[in-house]
């Protein structure tokens, strides 16, 4: 996959249209969760938080596997969107894609992600911010989750990592998570899996626009994969 | 795995071939698909001396495993057992009988809160852990009851780091100037005694600053921590 990109644009922050925003990962953040993680997408900001596995009320425990309950807050709504339900749901879909529920039967894995700073591209924030937690939080898993924002705006120019004004000004965006892991023993990168694990796609694109957005979302992923290994590679230094 | 450098793995992480004999020995946090050995969590692949492949990360909360000393808090007397908190997603029974001497007439008198250093016996993802406070030899061995002293959390990687033989720089550097009792568990919880109180903070606050800490590092801690505690023992 080849992601075609047109006329280095700069854009209002300076980037070309291709290129993403500075990533930053903090982990083991919060002392009482059992895994916990802060990742940064310039100004986006998420924190995750990780319970679990733990025994959970007996109407909701599953006899064969692990349930995973996702709660995302913002901070400018309290009570709790209908915007926000739909966020849970996708995250709590997405992540059981790679949780290996089956080991911890009768459990629950909690994630809490908390919103601290929202501009644009939060879904995909979210998703690298839960998948760090979880690492972190020792939940087996077959592997991580890398995922990318791309909009469309209406010249019909994509731009990857959108900023909120840049969300606002689309015609379409698009949210793209893939599995990444390494494929041999000793594998200093890791692989993004050509394959699409969740995709969100929002407004009105061509099936062309739809594809491009998808082979962009799969470099943007490919970023986060590489910096998720460096991050993780430096926090483990100390075994 | 077989370089200098260690090589740190993140989940589904490919970490070695299958062998093309088809046999291998693989320890927590390692599954087989396609050929391959994954680690299910991150951390550093490592190889026992019997060639069995686990990966060695941190974590906070505990999965039971068969042969873990841990040390558990009980929560619930009853009949037969006793229900103890091991950290683990569900409560384990130690059964009142599993004790060194113990008869249907002499049961060891433990309440709730107390602290108990156990063996997994049975753990099993869908029925209750089992613990208990007897070697195979039926001798204590140094499990039961846990009288005093004072029990806190450091997390899976310091507790294995102050199990490792050679003993862990940070014990060797206390014990040449303080005396106490520690007791390590799996589970990611330890247990200190010593006839101080003062000691006995000031031995937990050692252990935890030092699961950074090169060995020098810990000496010098450790060092400057118990010159502290002569003060206090003039005044």
């Amino acid at each position: 996959m080849k992601a075609e990109i047109t006329a280095p644009d700069t854009r209002e922050d300076g980037r070309s249209n291709s290129s993403a925003r500075a990533l930053r990962c903090e982990r083991e953040v919060l002392h009482r969760a059992d895994g916990s993680a802060q990742w940064e997408q310039g100004g986006t900001k998420v924190l995750a938080a990780v319970y679990g596995p733990m025994s959970t009320l007996a109407r909701k425990e599953d006899p064969e596997r692990a349930i995973i309950e996702v709660t995302f807050k913002q901070p400018e709504s309290p009570s709790g969107t209908d915007l926000e339900r739909q966020y849970e749901h996708i995250i709590q879909q997405t992540l059981a894609g790679v949780i290996q529920t089956a080991m911890h039967p009768r459990t629950a894995i909690s994630v809490i992600l908390q919103v601290l700073e929202h501009d644009g591209s939060l879904l995909a924030c979210a998703l690298n911010a839960a998948s760090t937690a979880l690492t972190e939080a020792a939940v087996p898993m077959t592997s991580i989750v890398v995922s990318a924002a791309v909009a469309q705006d209406r010249k019909g120019d994509l731009l990857i990592d959108p900023t909120r004004a840049e969300e606002e000004a689309a015609g379409a965006t698009g949210m793209f998570t893939f599995t990444a892991r390494a494929e041999a023993p000793g594998a200093e990168q890791l692989t993004v899996a050509e394959d699409c694990l969740t995709s969100i796609v929002r407004g009105p694109t061509t099936t062309e626009g739809l594809l491009q957005m998808l082979s962009l979302g799969h470099k943007g992923a490919q970023r986060a994969a590489a910096f998720s290994k460096m991050s993780l590679t430096q926090a483990y230094d100390f075994l | 795995m077989s370089s200098g450098k260690l090589q740190v793995v993140g989940p589904g992480d490919a970490i070695a071939d299958l062998p093309d004999t088809g046999e291998v020995r693989v320890g927590a946090g390692v599954i087989a698909a396609d050929r391959l050995l994954r680690t299910v969590r991150a951390g550093v692949p490592r190889q026992t001396k019997n060639r069995k492949i686990w990966t060695e990360g941190r974590s906070k909360r505990y999965a039971p495993c068969v042969g873990d000393n841990v040390i558990g808090t009980v929560i619930e007397r009853r009949s037969d057992d006793f229900v103890v908190d091991i950290g683990g997603p569900f409560a384990a029974v130690l059964n009142t009988l599993a004790f060194e001497g113990a008869t249907r007439r002499n049961r060891p008198k433990l309440v709730e809160g107390d602290l108990v250093y156990a063996r997994v016996v049975f753990a099993h993802k869908d029925t209750d852990t089992e613990l208990t406070c007897l070697e195979v030899t039926g001798k204590a061995g140094g499990f039961g009851p846990l009288k005093g002293g004072m029990s806190i959390n450091c997390g899976s990687a310091l507790s294995r780091r102050l199990l490792a033989v050679p003993p862990a720089p940070v014990l060797t550097a206390l014990g040449e100037t303080l005396k106490y009792e520690i007791a390590v568990g799996q589970n990611g919880r330890m247990w200190i005694d010593a006839p101080r109180s003062a000691s006995v903070v000031l031995i937990a606050n050692a252990i935890e600053r030092s699961e950074f800490l090169r060995e020098d590092q810990t000496r010098l801690l450790v060092q400057k921590l118990t010159s502290h505690m002569d003060r206090l023992d003039d005044g």
